[in-house]
């Protein structure tokens, strides 16, 4: 992959097509993990080590067991267990090695196996059928953007606290709103072309 | 009040999932550019919803607790890819349009956290029931969306022109951005409806 | 005739010959002897009667075989009881072992329970999918069809690849005649490659212009449509095309605009190049 390509696929990972403002993909976590930046960014962490783990498993599933076999209408059975297995390694993994972490992450952790995020990337790796380097490179770069997004998200809503609002919009509406606001930032980054 | 007719105001508006619980708004936001999408969605998901729901409650006494949540997910994503197929065989054009959010039925937290909350609980005739409210109740939330978004975007409803033509059409609300600021008043009214019957429930007492 | 009568009114004596022993009372009656009209004197009346069946003599000589056969089959099924006995304390054992092993909570039952669910969902949907199969592929086939026959519009063409490269398509009516080509081309619009379909009938004339994905801003409606008939411009026309010449773009689109043409363009350039290299 030329270093063009490269920053031609960052661009439009990270800020053309935001898994999460522009593909709606990742809000559950999005929305639940950015109350501070300190949660926001484990969190982000996390989710980039899984998007690019999982989408490295299940391109060699894709790759070795479900087109050789035929199967490839399991590819949705095998891709969320394989995603689960790995979210309860990385689970296991942090309790024992950032038990901090682990605590802060609370319920948000596991809920990584129901991120639209990581699932998504592999299901977008899979129809674009590329190679393994080309495919874990994208779910690393689209992580990087939802990492992005969140932290952005999460500095301005530790910001809302002092503001002012309607109480009907207290909590999620109001966050919502903000992505919103926020989404249509990133529409400014459409057509951007550097090559 | 007969506990059915709690269950289905239960799904619909005490804890309706993407409005009260705050579930499943990934394909709330992606998919509600236009009425007939969301409706597609909404009976897609609440077929699985239903039908995993029975399976697991169903097969409740023999699933082990440390695998549960990997059983739920197979039984789901087993429903899932039946209805991904039966889609694209008999309603190919809503199979497009809906794309990569099918197979995304799957991790929508609404159907997982009925079946650990309820179905992993309770007997097949009520699971079934709570699939069907919830599902009602993830539907409708969809088309409230939905119409506003289709509405004011395109003046149509279901493809249909309701606006006069000198009606502008608000471009950004069938995008991204007007998809969270549309969902989030939603939301912000459901809730200003709830909190007003707390209060008068709260001033009656 | 009245001696006959007579005699016959006497009580009779039983003949010698056909005995019947008075322990074994024999269940049928004993026929009536006819009057043979022959007195004491002579032979016994020879028996035209019928002659009974030999039960005796027939429960003599089979009796042993039955005692036998009961006692060999009485035997036969004493050892068929013990062989199932000992086989069903063999299942049973075997039945107490595995309910140690996969007890509810431990590690062979997680994986047995676990592999259960995906062999039957994966059965489930292996049948689902050769029932749906044909159905999905002819639906992708008509869709096919109908998108790329988009640009012939009153026409009713089936589509293949061509030997023209992998963007070129031809067209074909019902009777198999070539109609015209539809060509896939993917021009740079201002937020994204547009895919489009340019239709070119055999006299190298644009028979119809779609598009089929866009990102554009601007320039389409919220159905994707291009506005203002734009790609009603290029119908009937031989190419090359230009904006400002012949082509109006749309007005605050100039970039969406000028991508399209330049699509067609590639689209007429595409064939040229392949048909006549």
């Amino acid at each position: 992959m030329t270093w063009q390509g490269l920053i031609t696929m960052s661009l439009g990972a990270i800020l053309i097509e935001n898994f999460v403002l522009v593909r709606f993909l990742g809000i559950c976590p999005f929305l639940g993990v950015s109350k501070k930046t300190d949660t926001a960014l484990g969190m982000s962490m996390a989710v980039i080590f899984v998007m690019t783990a999982a989408s490295a498993a299940t391109w060699a599933v894709q790759e070795y067991i479900l087109i050789p076999l035929g199967v490839e209408y399991m590819q949705t059975v095998a891709f969320i267990l394989v995603i689960a297995a790995l979210v309860q390694l990385v689970e296991m993994f942090l309790q024992k090695a950032v038990p901090a972490l682990y605590k802060s992450l609370g319920i948000y952790l596991p809920l990584i196996t129901t991120n639209c995020a990581v699932l998504g990337v592999a299901i977008i790796n899979a129809d674009n059928g590329g190679g393994f380097f080309e495919s874990v490179l994208f779910a690393f770069l689209s992580g990087v953007g939802f990492a992005f997004a969140l932290l952005l998200f999460s500095s301005i809503r530790q910001r809302l606290e002092f503001a002012e609002y309607p109480e009907a919009f207290e909590g999620f509406p109001i966050a919502l709103v903000t992505a919103g606001l926020l989404a249509l930032a990133f529409t400014g980054f459409t057509g951007l072309k550097i090559f | 009040m007969t506990q059915t007719m709690r269950q289905f105001k239960n799904g619909l508006v005490d804890q309706n999932p993407t409005l009260v619980l705050l579930l499943g708004m990934c394909p709330t936001l992606a998919v509600s550019t236009s009425l007939t999408n969301a409706v597609g969605m909404g009976l897609a998901a609440t077929a699985v919803l239903i039908c995993s729901n029975v399976v697991i409650s169903a097969l409740r006494k023999l699933i082990p607790d440390k695998i549960r949540i990997a059983a739920f997910v197979v039984v789901i994503a087993g429903f899932v890819t039946a209805v991904d197929y039966l889609l694209q065989a008999f309603a190919p054009a809503l199979s497009d349009s809906l794309g990569m959010f099918i197979p995304l039925i799957v991790v929508n937290c609404i159907i997982l956290a009925r079946a650990e909350a309820f179905a992993s609980k309770n007997g097949v005739v009520r699971s079934a029931i709570d699939g069907l409210a919830m599902g009602m109740g993830f539907t409708m939330a969809l088309i409230f969306v939905a119409a506003v978004r289709e509405l004011l975007s395109a003046g149509t409803l279901f493809e249909f022109t309701i606006l006069p033509d000198a009606f502008p059409k608000i471009d950004i609300m069938g995008q991204p951005p007007g998809g969270f600021i549309v969902l989030g008043v939603v939301i912000a009214v459901m809730q200003a409806v709830r909190n007003r019957s707390k209060a008068k429930n709260a001033a009656g007492l | 005739m009245n001696e006959d009568f007579a005699e016959a009114a006497e009580p009779r004596e039983p003949v010698s010959g056909v005995t019947e022993p008075a322990s074994e009372p024999s269940g049928e009656p004993v026929p009536d002897e006819p009057v043979t009209g022959s007195g004491p004197d002579g032979a016994p009346p020879k028996p035209p009667y019928k002659k009974l069946p030999d039960l005796k003599g027939v429960m003599m000589r089979t009796g042993p075989f039955l005692n036998a056969a009961g006692k060999g089959l009485r035997a036969a099924v004493r050892v068929t009881a013990a062989v199932l006995r000992v086989i069903w304390r063999i299942l049973c054992a075997i039945g107490r072992f595995l309910h140690r092993v996969f007890r509810k909570d431990s590690i062979p039952n997680l994986i047995l329970v676990l592999a259960l669910l995906t062999a039957v969902t994966a059965a489930g949907l292996g049948v689902i999918y050769t029932v749906t199969g044909p159905q999905i592929e002819a639906a992708r086939a008509e869709a096919f069809d109908a998108a790329m026959g988009e640009v012939f519009p009153g026409l009713e063409l089936a589509f293949v690849k061509s030997s023209f490269g992998e963007n070129v398509y031809e067209g074909r009516d019902a009777d198999g005649n070539l109609a015209g080509f539809s060509i896939l081309v993917s021009p740079d619009g201002y937020s994204g490659p547009i895919g489009m379909i340019v239709g070119v009938d055999l006299r190298r004339e644009v028979t119809g212009v779609t598009v089929v994905s866009q990102r554009e801003t601007r320039g389409f409606d919220a159905k994707g449509t291009m506005q203002n008939g734009f790609l009603e411009q290029f119908a009937g026309k031989n190419g090359p095309f230009a904006l400002g010449n012949g082509i109006d773009a749309i007005s605050g689109a100039t970039i969406s605009s000028e991508a399209v043409t330049q699509g067609v363009n590639d689209a007429l350039a595409l064939l040229d190049r392949e048909i006549q290299p």
